[in-house]
């Protein structure tokens, strides 16, 4: 009951953020990260679930003629799980999911804005918008991993690091086959 | 221990609920869009007006930190500047009435009377930055979809055309602008050319709105002033829009083309607009909503 509390205020926490961020014209970044990390701390179809709901939500908020975040908060939540499919035990293992949740979603909102405004964006600025939200993410994610785990902790939700397995667990003896033939040498 | 194939099913069946969520979502989307979108935008409507009220407060708070002599200075500037106003503003009534009464004489209609309400900007979508943005407005304030929304130029403070209302809730509004595929307008160029905007001749550039069905043999030509020309209904005309900056070149003796397209460049800078004014027609006075 906690952790569904916890997230949907986590995830309410983001959609107010991005009203205000979106003012400022920055791209969808702070949502899909904040999903991810539903889908680590939780269970993976859940986050899909949300990513659909948060995404009609903020497409119906800001009066969009199609559900185009939904797409994308989707679309940048299954690159996120395909980069890393196993829980992360540690912190900086988020890092690359993080930046390619951040690449997915600006690159998704481009889509969007050249096949459905008149009002492309040139390539130049894209390019580098891609390198600076790239390295957003790429910090970004591990942070917030870090952050929510704290915050979940004192709340008694479990967080999206898992305990790391010691060396001497993943030992296992070595299995030795045994010749076909049968015959003795 | 789990069978064969269980795993797979498993998969296929969270795929498809996916699927499945998309589609309901999409349609659910699409069916309640228009009383949705307006009932969050209410919904949310204080947390938007946070910043507002934020900023505002500190503005104040800021003019209360200045002297009493930079306070004096400054009242006698406004004092000056709302006599000069109020003058000009005489001279403009004088000539209203002028028109009107000349209207009687000649058994003309009379001239369409607006009012207008200041409304400040709540809300941009950073992927249709340029397209759409909604606006808080006056609870009543008389604005219906369709109201012209106008913004005035950097440069003297004529106004310039910002698009039209699309969407009216009981706080705020949804504006949708003359960047918006939506909005075909038609302007008019000072030799004579009409051309209409958005009229999907050719892809625009970033910054650039495309107008198209520009006649070739009207003497359009780049750096050209676009105005509103007063036939889409509720736009007054000689409303600045924006200028020429490219057109097609077309010889008429070695070519059957009678139509070109070109770019226009707004009037108004769209990414840095924080205030606006919404146009209400005067209800009897021949303005059309």
């Amino acid at each position: 009951m906690m952790k569904t509390v916890y997230f949907f205020v986590l995830l309410f926490l983001a959609l107010l953020f991005e009203f205000q961020v979106g003012k400022l014209a920055l791209p969808l970044l702070l949502p899909a990260l904040v999903i991810y990390y539903v889908s680590l701390a939780g269970r993976t179809g859940t986050a899909f679930y949300l990513a659909t709901l948060f995404g009609v939500v903020l497409d119906l908020a800001y009066g969009r003629e199609l559900p185009t975040t939904t797409l994308v908060l989707v679309v940048s939540l299954a690159v996120g799980r395909v980069i890393r499919l196993k829980a992360p035990s540690h912190t900086y293992e988020t890092a690359l999911p993080g930046m390619g949740i951040a690449l997915t979603a600006l690159l998704g909102g481009d889509v969007v804005r050249l096949t459905l405004t008149n009002d492309p964006e040139t390539p130049g600025t894209f390019f580098w918008k891609l390198i600076f939200f790239g390295a957003i993410g790429l910090f970004l994610m591990p942070f917030l991993t870090l952050l929510f785990d704290r915050i979940g902790g004192k709340l008694g939700v479990s967080g999206a690091l898992c305990a790391p397995k010691s060396t001497f667990d993943r030992l296992r003896p070595r299995r030795v086959r045994e010749p076909r033939t049968g015959r003795l040498p | 221990m789990s069978e064969p194939g269980k795993m797979s099913d498993r998969k296929v069946f969270f795929a498809a609920s996916v699927v499945l969520a998309l589609i309901l979502a999409f349609a659910g989307y699409r069916a309640l869009r228009r009383s949705a979108g307006l009932l969050l935008g209410d919904f949310f409507y204080p947390y938007l007006a946070l910043t507002r009220i934020v900023s505002d407060t500190a503005a104040r708070q800021s003019l209360l930190l200045l002297s009493r002599t930079e306070l004096a200075s400054k009242t006698e500037s406004l004092i000056q500047e709302n006599r000069r106003l109020k003058a000009e503003n005489q001279q403009l009534r004088n000539l209203a009435s002028e028109n009107r009464e000349l209207r009687i004489l000649a058994h003309l209609p009379a001239s369409p009377q607006w009012s207008y309400a200041p409304a400040q900007v709540l809300l941009r979508d950073p992927l249709f930055w340029r397209e759409k943005f909604t606006v808080s407005i006056e609870p009543d304030s008389g604005i219906s979809p369709g109201a012209v929304v106008l913004a005035p130029t950097g440069d003297g403070g004529e106004a310039a055309l910002v698009g039209v209302v699309s969407r009216v809730g009981k706080r705020n509004a949804e504006v949708e602008t003359i960047f918006s595929r939506n909005l075909r307008l038609s302007v008019a160029f000072p030799g004579g050319g009409n051309g209409f905007l958005n009229a999907g001749e050719r892809r625009a550039l970033p910054g650039t709105i495309p107008v198209g069905y520009i006649p070739v043999n009207r003497g359009a030509a780049p750096g050209d002033p676009a105005v509103t020309t007063g036939f889409s209904a509720g736009i007054p005309s000689g409303l600045k829009v924006g200028h020429l900056t490219t057109l097609d070149e077309v010889n008429p003796n070695f070519s059957s083309t009678e139509h070109v397209s070109g770019l226009l460049t707004p009037e108004l800078d769209f990414d840095n607009l924080r205030f606006v004014l919404i146009a209400i027609p005067d209800s009897g006075s021949g303005a059309r909503p």
